[in-house]
């Protein structure tokens, strides 16, 4: 995953004073040019959203090739077969799932074919998966291996499959006793079809292939649906149900994506998939990182826990959504962290809920990990940096390279100002909305603890900062974070990395009036992040497809 | 239009011979291995690059700091005149004095968009522009790399060796290799993987290998029929490029008879961490053993190394050096501050730490000619005359992140194309040279060449003025 990591900036650059303008909306609407942002002229409404041209055959994420595996076979945990995989590139989503980037390089190639034959060997080995994958058919040939075709295929391609999907696998096992000759014919020709079908292309790819209407749409079909559903909620392949549901041609009717999609948000394999997603976007693994002096090596390791506690808390446990999670007042401690909040109490190595001042403390970036996972003088510019990407989405032009200026000040917002704040040439990202976001912060050392003073000066924690609606003021963190609450950028902003981790493609055009919408009910009702989800697969955004510009014919 | 693939005819033959090699009766067992893999083994005549980058820029003099990189006049370089200059971090190629071209003067061209290493990484083998989208960190090159180009052009059936020494980061991780306008390859940072793919089967018993190799032939033609009917349907032109690297990157058999490591070297690839800073040193000198392996296997002719992150942030410990101490973050020693910023506490004797870190980093190259000195070619020669390496940086200087005077450090000749034996600034006291030309130099005596058979001398951005440069060329070169 390529992203914005604060402790290791990049260098001057990020700390130096940037130019041009915050944010480049589009300022013309055009019906028919899929480019432009329905919303632009002001007017919003989710039908107009237009859905992305996105690949035809999107290819799996490596963390979608596991998840995949262990459904396929039913395995209790993903075979990990992927840890030796060629990385992937990085994409310009903050995750590690853009489809956009996500293609079979020869190095994958020959990954992919040994992790095929090391499921075909594990199934030779492993009698109870053998039987598993067996049980039911029929006791002669060549029955069974065409009845063992049909069935693991269905699964593995996720679809129904052909007459002519299936004759070259049957053949193909026909030669199996000559490819294992030490093992029984059963088997063998098990094998073989295992580990040919984890190197098809059906495997390895989701088809959203089909005819496009006269406006370049593609109308994703009941099984297309199932994989994309899965996929997005789960990143796996489609359950039983799912399959049923999509042969019963129930995706594409009435409410039944909306059904099947609440349904498994209240999976433990979603559970994981919105883990993931807070753990990637606020970047906790970087919380690992942090040191502390006088405090227990794996420090870093606490608070990482600590966070991902409280998302659990926040948005599985009490189906919270981003007001929770950015304002709640409280948080997990043990006995190595609570002494940063001031905690009393006795506490033992077990992180414990308590309840903090509500005064000083508001959700998770105010808690230790965040603070101290962006430290040091330049702390006001990593924490506004962090919180304008992937908490506003704010568009931050890039800065100039030039040699450092020399900072002066007593106080640490007082260097930060003296180059990037009013009247310096950093005055437009810097001073609008870098350090606004930053200063309020500035009420905690950089071990996240409460502080009044910085250079024996009193702190000054005030700043304004101009949302979408308006310029708010506010002083001190907690206050930053009721007013990013109350914001429709923060709301907008979630859902789009919603979209963006979920869909696994990066924001276009054409989503604004599904996002936006979703935003604003975020804002006035709360919507909890399964309620976001629900939002985002229930649109047309997810039923159909664009065609990809050239997409060519015979 | 639809294009439909055609099935490539195994034309490679079998070719066994070398130390530790047996002979096999298997006319059909598909192997690239040509050449023994022991040092003194015969090798291939075909000429080679690899490319090794640091990251940080180097202790060069600028920004009021005394010079620790550059020797201290241009003109021939000798063994002894570099080892004289211990305080200047390219005596440690001394021992390779007459194979060394140290190239001064050369610059990058164009801006970087928002992040100083992503740009001059993103640059530094493509002579191209820097992506406007994404932009900053995630900013990408617009053009094809110098080492993928090598492979495309002398070596079509394998894509060029990329590796990469340490951890990821998630800010800037891999930089250096192209397949085109933002297609970035990912760096393999564990050798054993490298390797793995290289040799992976070479161990097995015969019999053995030729049954898997039944079995491949047989999925990989199930396989290419099911590629070969998505290909004739109606695909975007992104899909169709994805869906034809996947078609080509389908391989039958490759075992690397003959060519594999010492078994306790093996056994040492196999057991380390690569993500481990203390590793860091041991892993480069395993991508260096596998980066001559497979060159005098004939497995590539064009391979890329990078050393630590897009940024590298390693904290190096250098035997000898400050008691072995652990030395602060490599960027932050670079900015001479505790910062990866522009403010910090300064770090005491940072620029001296930044020059021992340049040596360190000039012993793994060395190691790199070492390796590959150690093989003959067929032509008698030491490996290492028929190609070239090259140690270079994402950056000038550290602290000024300019895109000046970048260093570009070869040896081996290309079989006397190049002049080496000598450090040149290639500014003349005039300005400084684009780097494309010095690509132009060295994809033409590598032997790449044009469509009309002409010496390559366009590589990069189209808007770079072309040629090359003649300071870099022998006087007697076989090909200019």
């Amino acid at each position: 995953m390529l992203r914005f990591h604060t402790t290791l900036l990049a260098a001057l650059a990020t700390l130096l004073a940037c130019e041009g303008t915050i944010g480049a909306p589009p300022t013309t609407t055009d019906p028919d040019d899929p480019t432009v942002d329905p919303c632009a002229d002001g007017v919003c409404d989710p039908d107009d959203a237009f859905p992305a041209a996105t690949s035809a055959y999107p290819r799996l994420s490596h963390g979608q090739y596991e998840n995949t595996l262990r459904d396929l076979f039913g395995l209790a945990d993903a075979p990990g077969l992927s840890a030796s995989f060629e990385s992937d590139p990085s994409g310009t989503t903050a995750f590690d799932n853009d489809s956009t980037v996500l293609q079979v390089t020869p190095n994958l190639w020959a990954d992919y074919q040994g992790a095929a034959e090391a499921m075909a060997d594990m199934v030779l080995a492993d009698a109870e998966l053998y039987g598993r994958l067996t049980d039911g058919l029929p006791g002669t040939e060549p029955e069974r291996t065409q009845a063992f075709a049909e069935r693991f295929l269905r699964r593995a391609f996720r679809r129904p499959v052909t007459a002519d999907d299936v004759q070259p696998f049957v053949m193909l096992a026909t030669q199996a006793g000559t490819h294992y000759p030490d093992a029984p014919n059963d088997a063998a020709r098990v094998a073989m079809i295992v580990q040919a079908a984890l190197q098809s292309p059906h495997f390895l790819y989701r088809d959203e292939s089909g005819e496009a209407d006269d406006d370049g749409l593609v109308a994703l079909n009941d099984h297309q649906l199932a994989n994309r559903l899965s996929y997005t909620l789960w990143d796996s392949m489609p359950d039983a149900e799912l399959f049923r549901a999509a042969e019963a041609g129930e995706l594409t009717e009435g409410d039944g994506l909306r059904t099947q999609a609440a349904r498994m948000l209240d999976d433990a394999k979603a559970a994981t998939k919105i883990r993931s997603f807070h753990h990637k976007l606020f970047d906790l693994a970087h919380y690992e990182d942090v040191e502390l002096e006088g405090f227990p090596a794996d420090i870093g390791h606490t608070l990482r826990a600590e966070a991902e506690a409280f998302v659990d808390d926040v948005v599985l446990e009490n189906d919270g959504g981003i007001r929770e999670l950015y304002t709640a007042p409280y948080s997990y401690v043990n006995e190595d962290t609570a002494a940063l909040y001031g905690v009393e109490g006795s506490f033992g190595p077990e992180l414990e809920r308590v309840d903090l001042d509500p005064s000083q403390r508001a959700g998770l970036f105010t808690q230790p990990g965040f603070i101290a996972s962006h430290d040091g003088d330049t702390a006001p510019i990593h924490r506004g940096i962090f919180i304008n990407l992937y908490v506003l989405c704010t568009t931050l032009p890039a800065p100039p390279v030039f040699d450092p200026p020399t900072l002066v000040g007593e106080t640490r917002r007082e260097r930060i100002d003296s180059i990037t704040g009013p009247g310096t040439c950093g005055a437009t990202c810097h001073a609008e909305a870098i350090n606004p976001i930053g200063y309020p912060f500035e009420t905690f050392d950089d071990f996240g603890r409460w502080r009044t003073e910085d250079n024996g000066l009193p702190i000054n924690a005030a700043a304004s900062f101009s949302f979408e609606e308006g310029p708010v003021g506010f002083d001190g963190p907690v206050a930053l974070a009721e007013a990013m609450a109350e914001s429709l950028d923060a709301h907008r902003c979630y859902a789009q990395n919603w979209l963006e981790y979920s869909f696994g493609r990066p924001l276009q055009p054409g989503d604004s009036p599904v996002i936006d919408h979703i935003a604003r009910s975020s804002r006035s009702d709360d919507l909890s992040v399964k309620e976001i989800l629900v939002g985002l697969v229930d649109s047309n955004l997810f039923r159909n497809r664009r065609l990809q510009p050239e997409e060519d014919s015979e | 239009m639809s294009k439909k693939t055609k099935k490539k005819p195994i034309t490679r033959r079998l070719f066994l011979r070398g130390a530790g090699t047996v002979a096999l009766g298997l006319p059909f067992l598909e192997t690239f291995s040509r050449f023994g893999s022991r040092a003194g083994a015969q090798t291939p005549t075909d000429s080679f690059a690899v490319w090794v980058r640091q990251g940080n820029g180097v202790a060069q003099a600028g920004n009021s700091e005394p010079e620790r990189y550059w020797p201290r006049a241009t003109g021939p370089l000798t063994t002894a005149g570099l080892a004289a200059e211990s305080d200047r971090a390219l005596s440690e190629l001394a021992p390779y004095a007459d194979k060394i071209l140290a190239v001064a003067g050369l610059r990058f061209a164009f801006p970087g968009n928002g992040c100083g290493h992503s740009g001059g990484g993103n640059q530094c083998l493509t002579a191209a522009r820097v992506s406007e989208t994404p932009s900053g960190n995630e900013s990408l090159a617009m053009g094809e790399s110098v080492d993928n180009r090598i492979a495309r052009e002398l070596h079509p059936e394998r894509e060029p060796l990329t590796l990469f020494t340490g951890r990821k980061s998630g800010y800037l991780p891999e930089v250096m290799s192209y397949r085109g306008p933002l297609d970035l390859r990912a760096g393999e940072n564990d050798p054993w993987n490298a390797y793995m793919r290289m040799t992976g089967l070479a161990g097995m018993d015969v019999e053995v290998i030729n049954r898997i190799r039944e079995r491949r032939l047989s999925v990989n033609d199930l396989v290419r029929d099911q590629m070969s009917d998505l290909l004739s349907g109606d695909l975007s032109t992104d899909d169709r490029r994805r869906l034809d690297l996947h078609f080509s990157s389908i391989r039958d058999l490759e075992v690397l008879m003959g060519c594999n490591l010492p078994d306790m070297l093996e056994m040492e690839v196999d057991g380390i961490d690569p993500l481990s800073e203390g590793n860091y040193q041991r892993v480069t000198e395993m991508h260096n053993e596998i980066i001559a392996l497979a060159i005098s296997c004939g497995y590539v002719r064009s391979a890329t190394l990078q050393l630590g992150n897009g940024n590298d942030g390693t904290q190096h410990t250098i035997p000898g050096y400050r008691g072995g101490a652990q030395l602060p973050r490599f960027h932050q020693i670079s900015h001479r501050i505790y910062s990866d910023g522009s403010e910090g506490d300064p770090i005491e004797g940072a620029q001296e730490m930044h020059g021992e870190i340049d040596k360190m980093h000039l012993r793994l190259f060395r190691h790199l000619i070492d390796r590959l000195s150690a093989y003959v070619a067929d032509t008698g020669e030491p490996l290492i005359d028929r190609g070239v390496v090259c140690m270079t940086n994402d950056l000038g200087h550290g602290i000024s992140h300019t895109y000046n005077n970048v260093p570009f450090i070869f040896a081996g000749s290309c079989g006397g194309n190049l002049d080496v034996g000598k450090y040149v600034d290639v500014r003349g006291g005039g300005s400084y040279v684009t780097h494309n030309k010095m690509f132009n130099t060295i994809l033409s005596a590598v032997g790449v060449r044009k469509a009309d058979g002409s010496l390559v001398d366009d590589f990069g951005d189209s808007s770079l003025e072309g040629g090359f440069v003649p300071e870099m060329i022998a006087a007697d070169a076989p090909d200019f």
